[in-house]
């Protein structure tokens, strides 16, 4: 193994790292403010890959406008689901599941009659390499780096600095708390999800791009997603940040150690490890 | 200025409070006395539309709000301090006073009613900085109060707020009561501790399982023994 393969894997370790926390975000947001666990957030993701799709394909758009509109629909989808299914649901753990369990399958087949069950893909708009000191680096997974590492700060930001961030994190510690202080449940709630479905998105589009999207592309987003907030510890954002890191790392890296189903395994294990001895997670409460 | 007309509110399998009707007129301190469990703190929840009434009606200077929405019974002017404190508990004391006024856009307002927060409790401005967590019991219940100003409040409910507190600091708490009166907000205690009510409130409420059972000027009921012996121990 040579230095430039390492390099190469820790890149990829970051990048991976940049899609886990978008879609870690994404769940951690609706899981703390809603109290449900949105499991349909993968598909979230798959449809916010294929909207990026049909608009660069069929409409002829750049990536980025398309990346735009296609973030802004998923959002809108998100509030649609907010108000239609989830508020209705909001604090009983168990129902909420079940019919994000029932999204999935509704979503994934609603995807599928329309744009059938083979991969497509779009270019990317970052091609090229960028060489450092003797490395080759693609500008694709750069760009994954830069745009997820971007949007967690933009995140950080809009939750520290604007009233509808810092009534989220109110909410998340106190929800009745919350509401005496004249914080609109509902209204934030559909914010949460509107944020949660755009990270989701994105996160989506951006890893068409550099490889292909299909109808079920969304079972392996909400599968890190949920190692992610489990090991970052619940409902916590930086947390989630964290354990995006730690798991995006690992799977980038252990591969060139051996192969990528033991790497899987490490992964994984590592996880376990880390919860025995912090079973709330890196920065989970309690 | 708030009035409760035979409010009945029932959970799933109980009814936490029985038919209760409180007046209270603005300017004053009225208090909710009673036993843990009598309904007290259902009473206020039901004040601030955290739970649906069974029956009855809430008016508040003169309009209904018993089916308005939280946030909306807020902007009203009718602000509780919970109990419990119910605190940001991992948010700075600054930042949970400045969500008290989560509903306000007023910014000049807000400085100043910041400024006469931190005059009220000079604790709370040395700490401004501290995770609200991290705060004594006293401290908290300080910063739960000042929250609760921040949303200049008409009429301030307070649950408990001598909870967990010692004696000294219910002295305080006492002060800081007839302070936030004096300045013009009327209050509705609910309370168990005896002493902190005949100190700041001129009338009272007997709570007793769900219902009011005795209600009158304070003074007259704490001079009555079998109150005494039957409510406040």
């Amino acid at each position: 193994m040579d230095i430039s393969t390492l390099l190469q894997s820790i890149l990829n370790g970051f990048s991976s790292a940049g899609i886990y926390i978008l879609v870690a975000l994404g769940l951690t947001l609706v899981l703390s403010i809603m109290n449900i666990v949105q499991l349909a957030h993968g598909e979230i993701y798959m449809i916010g890959a294929y909207g990026v799709y049909y608009i660069t394909t069929s409409l002829g758009l750049n990536f980025f406008l398309a990346l735009v509109i296609s973030t802004l629909l998923m959002g809108g989808l998100g509030i649609v689901l907010e108000r239609l299914c989830f508020r209705p649901l909001r604090g009983q753990f168990d129902r909420a599941a079940i019919a994000s369990i029932g999204l999935i399958l509704i979503l994934q087949n609603v995807v599928l009659s329309i744009a059938g069950g083979d991969p497509r893909s779009y270019m990317s708009p970052f091609t090229g390499v960028l060489k450092i000191l003797g490395v080759a680096i693609s500008w694709d997974r750069l760009s994954i780096v830069l745009f997820g590492f971007g949007l967690v700060a933009a995140l950080f930001l809009f939750i520290r600095m604007t009233k509808t961030g810092q009534a989220m994190l109110a909410i998340s510690q106190d929800r009745d708390g919350a509401a005496l202080q004249g914080i609109n449940i509902d209204r934030i709630s559909m914010a949460a999800m509107f944020l949660g479905c755009a990270l989701a998105a994105i996160a989506g589009a951006l890893v068409g791009a550099i490889f292909s999207v299909s109808p079920t592309m969304g079972g392996f987003a909400l599968m890190k997603g949920i190692a992610v907030i489990i090991l970052g510890g619940l409902g916590s954002i930086p947390g989630a940040v964290v354990g995006g890191l730690i798991i995006g790392l690992i799977d980038g890296i252990m591969p060139i150690l051996t192969t990528t189903h033991i790497a899987g395994l490490i992964g994984f294990g590592a996880i376990i490890i880390i919860l025995l001895f912090r079973p709330q997670g890196i920065s989970g409460h309690e | 200025m708030l009035k409760l007309k035979d409010v009945t509110v029932r959970y799933e399998t109980a009814e936490a409070v029985r038919g209760v009707s409180i007046e209270v007129p603005e300017g004053s301190v009225i208090s909710v006395i009673g036993a843990n469990g009598a309904g007290k703190s259902t009473i206020l929840k039901a004040i601030s539309g955290l739970v649906p009434l069974y029956s009855g009606e809430i008016e508040f200077s003169g309009q209904k709000i018993n089916r308005m929405a939280v946030n909306q019974i807020v902007d009203l002017g009718v602000v509780q301090v919970p109990e419990g404190r119910r605190l940001f508990p991992y948010m700075s004391v600054m930042a949970n006073i400045k969500l008290g006024a989560y509903l306000r856009r007023d910014k000049r307002g807000m400085m100043a009613d910041m400024e006469e927060v931190f005059r009220l409790f000079p604790r709370l401005k040395e700490r401004s900085n501290q995770k609200a967590g991290s705060l004594s019991g006293g401290e908290q219940q300080m910063l739960a109060i000042g929250r609760g100003l921040m949303a200049r409040p008409k009429l301030l409910m307070m649950d408990e707020p001598s909870l967990g507190l010692a004696p000294v600091v219910i002295d305080l708490l006492a002060d800081t009561i007839r302070t936030i009166n004096q300045s013009g907000i009327t209050v509705l205690l609910v309370e168990q501790n005896a002493s902190l009510v005949t100190r700041v409130s001129q009338k009272c409420y007997v709570i007793e399982v769900g219902r009011v059972v005795l209600e009158g000027n304070v003074q007259e009921l704490m001079a009555d023994d079998s109150v005494r012996r039957a409510f406040l121990g």
